[in-house]
């Protein structure tokens, strides 16, 4: 039943009834007003019709009226009026409220009320009326008090009688509409009938306390059952929600019981819930009652509940839990990549503002699962891969759960940059080889474009890596050997990442690097222009060719100058190159790499011809054996000249490996004093180019510990001209702000007790001093 | 005075002469020719300097060991540059300053002289010095058996419970010679903090090898943190 539409059915009753008043005053051979009156009851029908007639002439009549009101005098009201009259109306309303038939005609009694108010008298039809409601209603409430039946028929009892009343009370006000519409407008203080008759029943309940109270309790049980799974009257409920809604009453009585049911029963089911199922399962049912009880709101509750409502079960059974649920399922989720049940994670916590608690779960679950990763040494080999596999699963989590969330993604960043730098330099340096490991030839089975891609992504490690310059000094290390072996996969690639490196770290960083490109390509026109110079024409040992690389000092890596005898050719063919460069190139100087030179040797085996790739120190052991069927040791040390060291290693890779040129005696893995070698003559293989130098590729521990230590020298000559660079201009520093300059302008990591020892070695070397009055302060010594 | 020039221009030796030349000289009551004949007395027979053998004759006379810190105090007088050596000019002009000609007189002083070292100021400048005086020639920093030996004569004299536990840690990680810097920051450490270390900064400007000690000491639980 709804309100509004009553009250445009008595509207459009009640204006043709309106009408018939005015024609009544406009008819000539009108009767004294007691006539009038006292004729009521017979002569509406003929008033109405007349006003149907007249209707459309109401203006220039109205001039007429008056006159016939200064001719007439004042009408005056017949004695009993008022007592008859009112009687038919009492008989009315009583029986409207005892839902009877009613006895009079009621556009009659319409017109009575009507009357009631033309003649000024409405003030007190409006009290009796008020007086008349009051008694109704008070027995109709009286007679819920004491019914101990069930409460759900208790609540139909209620709903009944709550609907009757409303029927009731709209009856009352169509037939007093009179009263609404003339009386009621023009006197603030006094209330519509619908609003007194509801400020009665609001009264009355109050007065029967037991009914409001099981109304309320039969209600909240109703919902509790369908919390419960159980079926309910969801229209008696709806229908007694609106009359607590109508009576104004609902917040206070209802609403502030009804949260605080709703906040118990969540509180134990959350804590139930949360030790009985997985999070994932705890999340939807969370999810699941939320969107029950938004439904319920749709459904009965009033509209202003739902915000404290939800707010409720966000409450217990969200922002309760929140870390229980982080510490019991957030590994749990992220390990197996549950994308679905993480993005409800995100949704429901972003609800009870606790994305904070997993932004940190989030940290440091990167960190423990990233530092198993980092910090052991066996799994050195497969770390990088293990990072790229890692962030992107990270990435793909941030962007489908996470919402793209900036601070999420920062705090990922945040946690890989902590991750990577656990472990000084270690990580640096295998980007760098995995890096190498990609672009060195032989990579098959990659695309350039999947190439491509994983570049990209090692440089995201990269960004990340705080001692930048390990990274370089590796990166170049193994570039060098690509460049100078031949061993690039591809010089696209390489430049490629050249470029991003130089997009990331500027061109200072890549400087060298490209300046290595450049030998390579000047050192392709040199050996052109050589090949056609006269020298080279005239001059030249037949049977061998020759390309040089020629490197600028500084920008490849530094060699160990190791020194080999050279077969007699070699030495001629470089004399000839170096006389052609210098008149070439006057002033220079040019120092022969022999540890990074590779030759091919075209070899006659008793069964069959090859061609050997092998290292010049290599090619130097075996043109030995031009001329010797075996030789010790110690003769091919005497007769090559080469360093101990690196020889043992040069006659293994011939001798014990794979590919076994040499034959030793004794075998065995390793090269021994003593040891003799022969050519082997049995030597036989599928191929025809044969590759033994990967010898030269492989990284020697030497070789590491030296490219690391050149870091660590270049960071102190660094620290030292940073020191000096700003003592120089501050002239007078604070260690305090000597550090803190210091860390901002570093790019590595460093220990302040590094840079203290810096400090002192300066003040050693006087370039500073500590203030006479004040050892916590520097003075600049220029 | 010309140590007492010397004190007053910082030991700057330029600024020293400045000072030297411009006030006229006290009158030295201690006798020149007196003081050539003692400095012949000790002289090396082959250089112009008195060196070890001369010393440990002027030890003798003045009945005291080598080893005795009144030495170094001596030594300081004389602005020594060097330890069991000295030059003429060091010997004469200290021992002028001193006002003393004599091996008696210089006696008489050794009491004075051993009650300079209770004087802060005094032991601060003596501190500093030894390390100039006990370092190897050419050499920028000071062995480590010398320095240890040096502090632990110069700390009997100046009490700082921490010397014995800074000389093992010395041996123990550190066996290398000590910095001028070190040398002079050690007294200040021994002087500022106290030997709880309740007021030490790690912030602050202490050389790495106290920052080291101070590790040291929490490790060995010598002092809780």
């Amino acid at each position: 039943m709804s309100l509004p539409s009553k009250r445009t059915t008595c509207s459009s009753s009640s204006s043709p009834m309106k009408k018939s008043k005015n024609g009544i005053q406009q008819t000539p051979h009108s009767h004294d007003d007691d006539n009038d009156y006292s004729m009521e009851e017979d002569h509406i029908p003929a008033a109405a019709n007349l006003s149907r007639k007249k209707a459309t002439l109401p203006q220039p009549t109205k001039k007429l009226v008056i006159k016939l009101n200064k001719v007439k005098g004042k009408p005056s009201l017949p004695t009993n009026f008022e007592e008859s009259t009112w009687a038919n109306l009492q008989a009315s309303i009583n029986a409207i409220f005892l839902m009877k038939p009613v006895p009079y005609d009621l556009e009659r009694l319409y017109q009575a009320v009507d009357n009631f108010c033309l003649h000024k008298l409405e003030e007190k039809l409006y009290q009796r009326i008020e007086k008349e409601c009051e008694e109704h209603i008070s027995a109709a409430l009286q007679a819920l008090v004491g019914q101990n039946t069930d409460l759900s028929v208790f609540l139909s009892l209620v709903e009944k009688c709550w609907q009757d009343f409303c029927d009731q009370m709209l009856m009352i006000r169509s037939i007093a509409l009179t009263l609404d519409r003339k009386y009621v407008i023009q006197n603030p203080n006094v209330r519509s009938l619908w609003e007194m008759g509801l400020q009665l029943f609001r009264k009355h309940l109050s007065l029967a306390p037991e009914v409001e109270h099981r109304t309320v309790t039969g209600l909240l049980s109703m919902i509790e059952k369908e919390r419960l799974g159980e079926a309910i009257n969801r229209t008696l409920l709806n229908h007694l929600l609106k009359m607590f809604t109508a009576l104004g009453i609902y917040v206070e009585s209802f609403e502030k019981r009804f949260l605080e049911c709703t906040a118990e029963f969540y509180a134990a089911e959350g804590m139930k819930y949360v030790q009985q199922t997985d999070v994932p399962e705890y999340l939807r049912h969370a999810e699941g009652r939320l969107h029950e009880e938004n439904e319920r709101c749709v459904l009965y509750l009033d509209a202003g509940t739902r915000k404290p409502l939800i707010a409720t079960i966000e409450r217990q059974l969200l922002e309760c839990h929140v870390s229980s649920i982080l510490d019991k399922g957030f590994t749990i989720l992220m390990d197996g990549r549950r994308i679905e049940d993480l993005q409800r994670m995100y949704t429901l916590f972003s609800r009870v503002n606790a994305l904070e608690f997993l932004r940190q779960a989030l940290s440091s679950y990167i960190r423990k699962t990233g530092q198993r990763n980092v910090m052991d040494e066996e799994k050195d080999k497969d770390m990088v891969q293990s990072l790229l596999d890692f962030k992107t699963s990270l990435d793909n989590i941030w962007e489908e759960s996470f919402c793209k969330n900036e601070s999420f993604g920062n705090t990922i960043k945040d946690s890989f940059e902590h991750l990577i730098n656990l472990r000084q330099n270690r990580p640096a340096e295998l980007i760098a080889k995995f890096v190498d490991e990609k672009l060195r030839a032989g990579n098959k089975g990659i695309s350039e474009e999947e190439l491509e891609n994983i570049l990209e992504k090692v440089l995201v490690l990269f960004r990340f890596i705080q001692g930048k310059d390990v990274f370089e000094a590796f990166y170049k290390k193994d570039l060098a050997k690509r460049l100078l072996l031949g061993k690039s996969a591809s010089i696209d690639a390489e430049k490629s990442m050249i470029s991003k490196l130089k997009n990331e770290c500027g061109s200072q960083f890549t400087n060298k690097l490209e300046g290595m490109f450049k030998d390579i390509e000047l050192s392709k026109e040199i050996n052109e222009s050589f090949r056609q110079s006269s020298q080279a024409r005239t001059k030249l040992p037949s049977g061998i060719e020759m390309s040089v690389h020629v490197l600028t000092t500084g920008y490849w890596p530094t060699y160990p100058q190791m020194d080999a005898k050279l077969p007699h050719e070699l030495n001629v063919y470089q004399d000839i190159f170096k006389e052609f460069y210098l008149s070439k190139y006057n002033g220079r100087r040019l120092m022969w790499q022999n540890s990074s030179g590779h030759c091919v040797l075209k070899t006659e085996f008793p069964k069959g011809r090859k061609e050997l790739a092998v290292s010049l120190f290599q090619a130097v052991v075996l043109m030995l054996f031009n001329d010797a069927q075996k030789l010790s040791f110690e003769d091919i040390k005497d007769a090559t000249n080469i360093e101990e060291k690196e020889l043992r290693r040069t006659l293994q890779s011939l001798a014990c490996g794979k590919v076994r040129v040499l034959l030793k005696e004794p075998k065995g893995k390793d090269v021994e004093d003593g040891d003799e070698f022969v050519f082997n003559d049995g030597f036989s293989h599928s191929l025809y180019r044969i590759k033994v130098n990967a010898i030269q590729m492989k990284e020697t521990v030497e070789e590491n510990a030296s490219t690391t230590e050149k870091v660590f020298h270049d960071r102190q000559y660094q620290i030292d001209a940073a020191i000096v660079r700003i003592m120089k201009t501050r002239k007078i520093l604070s260690h305090t702000l000597l550090i803190t300059e210091l860390f901002q302008q570093l790019k590595f990591p460093i220990k302040p007790a590094d840079l203290k020892k810096r400090i002192e070695s300066l003040i050693q070397r006087e370039y500073l001093e500590r203030d006479k009055s004040n050892p916590q302060i520097y003075n600049y010594l220029a | 005075s010309a140590l007492q020039a010397l004190k007053a221009s910082d030991w700057h030796l330029e600024a020293a002469f400045d000072v030297f030349y411009s006030h006229p000289q006290p009158k030295s009551n201690a006798d020149s020719r007196r003081l050539e004949e003692l400095y012949n007395r000790y002289k090396d027979k082959y250089s112009d300097m008195i060196l070890a053998d001369g010393v440990s004759v002027l030890c003798n006379d003045l009945q005291v060991e080598p080893q005795d810190i009144v030495t170094l105090v001596l030594s300081w007088h004389m602005n020594a540059a060097t330890a069991c050596e000295f030059s003429k000019q060091e010997f004469v002009s200290g021992l002028q300053a001193l006002g003393v000609d004599s091996i008696g007189k210089l006696q008489e002083k050794l009491a004075f002289m051993r009650s300079e070292l209770k004087d802060e100021q005094k032991f601060h400048e003596i501190y500093n010095f030894a390390f100039g005086w006990a370092k190897e020639k050419g050499q920028k920093s000071l062995a480590l058996d010398t320095a240890i030996g040096m502090w632990q004569l110069l700390f009997a004299e100046r009490e700082w419970p921490l010397v014995n536990h800074w000389c093992e840690f010395l041996q123990d990680r550190h066996n290398k010679a000590i910095s001028k810097d070190t040398w002079a920051q050690l007294l200040e450490f021994a002087r500022m903090v106290d030997p709880v270390l309740s007021n030490y900064d790690a912030e602050g400007a202490w050389p790495y090898l106290i920052d080291e000690f101070v590790e040291y000491l929490y490790d060995k639980g010598v002092v809780q943190k």
